[in-house]
């Protein structure tokens, strides 16, 4: 079973706090690990450095991917999974983008290197909630994950 | 007799009549000074004095004592200047006696002893100068014969001052003509030489400046052959000029009288310098077309740049006012019920600020993205462009009653896009200045001026003070206050971004409290 758990990848403090505080107000039920970068979210997934005894048990429904992000960004990400997915057995969960950038550059790439969705953040902070929840509620509520192990095995 | 007078071999037959005879017999001690005249009896006997005694000039009347053994002295006894005095004179006549190297022609009909004298003085002077001024000039006739004008004597002058080449040669490839500018490109002509020998002693090459010219396909052969040659090319190498020059040649068969073909003509020049100069200019467009790739090049780095700038602008300095926002309404939360009035206006202003500037940076990049994005051209339909756009405003603000006037049916070729940027904001400008107006009314339409088509927008609002319309166009300029009216002072500016994008210009109208019109033009079919 996979909880209603989310992964949020962002570097910057007062998006983290901003993120969690709209996620609590829009009241979907749903806990928020987050992962600093690219690197860190990498080891979150595949339990490995800081992250080598993650609960075996709790396996995020999403991850929300911010583009710009220390070390390894957004698209170094994305790329990075495309290539590792190929090759393991077991499945990622789905990976949605969320970004303040609109550029149409941007969201070809993000499509292009395997993004499962593409959310632009708004200024406004109540739109943000709103959309925060509608995206948490789809991801959470509404979608059905991939199985954790492949049924081949 | 003195010892500067001039000593003229003067051949009078014995038998013969004529006016020479009588001149020369008769007259000669008139007491005329400056000329020893000899007088022989026979060719022979001027040809046995020539070998033996220095003479100035020799004189004789063809018609008397013939020409037969003048053609046999052609190239010889050249120093001597030849004069040939006749009772009758025609250009025909002349012209024979000139190919014979007769340096003067004297008309005897017309004139006395003393002019005789003269003449002939005169001509040994010519021939003289001429001799100086070209050694080998066997064709000098500067002089033309004072009494007749002669066409030979003309075509002679013609061709001793001539710039160009010129050579005829008959049609055993004899030369009949080399006049010296022909001699100064090529070189002189030496007195033996066959046809298939010129290329190798004229130094005539291919423009590839290596490859000798086939001597059977020079011009002048082609041409002896029947037929025309226009401009071709050739370089010449001399003894005179070792890097040698490029020449253009042009060569026409020569024909006579029964129309069989009788030699060739061919005419030459230097072209080197212009050669030279197409090849500086030929250059000098490479060295440009380098210049400019490399600026545009530099050009789209810089706008490169300019792109990376304009992402950070719209994603670095979102971020913070996303922040600002979240946090001044976090505050709230905070402050929950110890809120006063006062507080709560406060973040309302906060965040109304965050908006705003929010709105800038948006439509800055807007400005930026019209400014470089591609344009589909394409007809669009502005009326009906214009229809939607207000029946859109009229639906966001549904309380508010603005009569809409849309002249049908005006065509446009330009990008659909962007010209719904351009009535957009045109239209969204009209609606707001006219919110204070009793009976609002906005117009869309189009009239002819000087042949151009210019579309326009009025409306019967605000206004503005004509004195600022070339602001109004200017980034971020704005009128009013934000709290008159909203907007981001990017509107006109984007506006007449895409105008001239379109190759057109835009322009506002107005007196204040009595409408504004906004007139635009769109180049282009």
């Amino acid at each position: 079973m996979r909880e209603n758990l989310m992964v949020l990848v962002e570097d910057e403090q007062e998006d983290c706090h901003l993120t969690q505080l709209a996620l609590k107000k829009s009241g979907v039920a749903c806990e928020l690990d987050v992962v600093h970068d690219g690197a860190e979210l990498l080891d979150y997934l595949f339990r490995s450095g800081p992250y080598a005894d993650r609960d075996a048990a709790r396996e995020p429904c999403v991850v929300l991917l911010d583009l710009k992000t220390p070390r390894l960004n957004g698209l170094q990400c994305l790329q990075v999974l495309q290539r590792t997915r190929g090759n393991d057995r077991k499945l990622l969960p789905p990976i949605v983008v969320l970004s303040s950038s609109d550029r149409d550059e941007d969201m070809f790439e993000a499509y292009r290197l395997g993004a499962n969705g593409y959310v632009c953040k708004p200024v406004d902070f109540e739109e943000f909630i709103e959309l925060i929840g509608r995206t948490a509620r789809f991801w959470v509520d509404v979608n059905r994950p991939p199985p954790r192990l492949s049924p081949v095995s | 007799m003195a010892k500067d007078s001039l000593r003229v071999c003067c051949l009078v037959p014995p038998k013969s009549r004529g006016r020479l005879r009588e001149l020369v017999t008769d007259c000669r001690d008139e007491g005329a000074v400056g000329v020893e005249w000899h007088l022989v009896n026979s060719p022979e006997d001027v040809i046995k004095l020539l070998g033996v005694e220095p003479f100035d000039a020799v004189c004789w009347d063809p018609k008397v004592a013939g020409t037969d053994w003048k053609s046999s002295l052609v190239g010889k006894s050249d120093e001597v200047c030849w004069i040939a005095a006749v009772d009758e004179y025609d250009d025909r006549h002349a012209t024979e006696l000139l190919q014979l190297h007769v340096q003067s022609v004297i008309d005897l009909k017309i004139v006395s002893y003393g002019m005789l004298v003269r003449e002939v003085s005169h001509a040994i002077t010519r021939s003289r100068m001429a001799t100086e001024n070209s050694r080998q000039n066997q064709f000098s006739m500067a002089h033309r014969p004072p009494p007749s004008n002669s066409d030979a004597g003309t075509l002679a002058s013609v061709l001793q001052c001539i710039a160009d080449g010129v050579v005829v040669a008959d049609r055993e490839g004899e030369f009949v003509v080399f006049n010296p500018a022909a001699e100064k490109l090529v070189g002189a002509k030496p007195a033996e030489l066959t046809p298939d020998q010129w290329s190798r002693q004229f130094h005539l090459f291919k423009p590839d400046k290596t490859t000798l010219y086939p001597s059977d396909q020079l011009p002048l052969r082609r041409a002896m052959r029947g037929e025309t040659v226009y401009d071709e090319e050739m370089f010449v190498r001399t003894e005179h000029s070792p890097e040698g020059r490029y020449i253009s040649v042009t060569a026409a068969p020569l024909v006579d009288g029964n129309n069989t073909p009788s030699g060739g003509v061919v005419v030459f020049r230097d072209i080197s310098k212009y050669k030279k100069n197409e090849q500086e200019i030929r250059q000098f467009n490479a060295e440009l077309e380098e210049r400019v790739e490399e600026r545009t090049e530099e050009l789209k780095a810089a706008i490169r740049e300019l792109e990376t700038f304009n992402y950070s602008v719209s994603h670095d300095l979102r971020s913070p006012l996303r922040h600002i926002d979240g946090l001044s309404l976090e505050l709230l939360e905070l402050l929950d019920d110890r809120l006063s009035e006062q507080t709560l206006e406060t973040v309302r202003r906060i965040r109304k600020a965050t908006k705003r500037m929010a709105g800038l940076i948006d439509a800055m990049l807007t400005l930026a993205r019209t400014g470089r994005s591609e344009m589909n051209v394409a007809k669009v339909n502005l009326s009906r462009l214009s229809q939607s756009i207000a029946a859109s405003l009229q639906s966001k603000e549904p309380a508010r009653h603005v009569e809409v006037v849309i002249q049908p049916d005006l065509v446009c070729f330009g990008d659909r896009d962007l010209l719904g940027v351009v009535l957009e904001n045109l239209w969204g400008n009209a609606w707001k200045f006219t919110k204070w107006t009793e009976n609002p009314r906005v117009k869309f339409g189009a009239e002819q001026r000087d042949h151009k088509q210019i579309f326009y927008l009025r409306d019967n609002g605000s206004g503005f003070d004509p004195q600022f319309s070339e602001n109004l166009f200017r980034p971020f300029y704005r009128l009013h206050t934000e709290d008159e009216i909203p907007g981001t002072g990017v509107g006109l500016a984007t506006v007449q971004r895409i105008v001239r994008r379109h190759g057109g210009e835009v322009w506002g109208e107005s007196k204040e409290e009595a409408g504004a019109a906004f007139y635009f033009t769109l180049s282009g079919k």
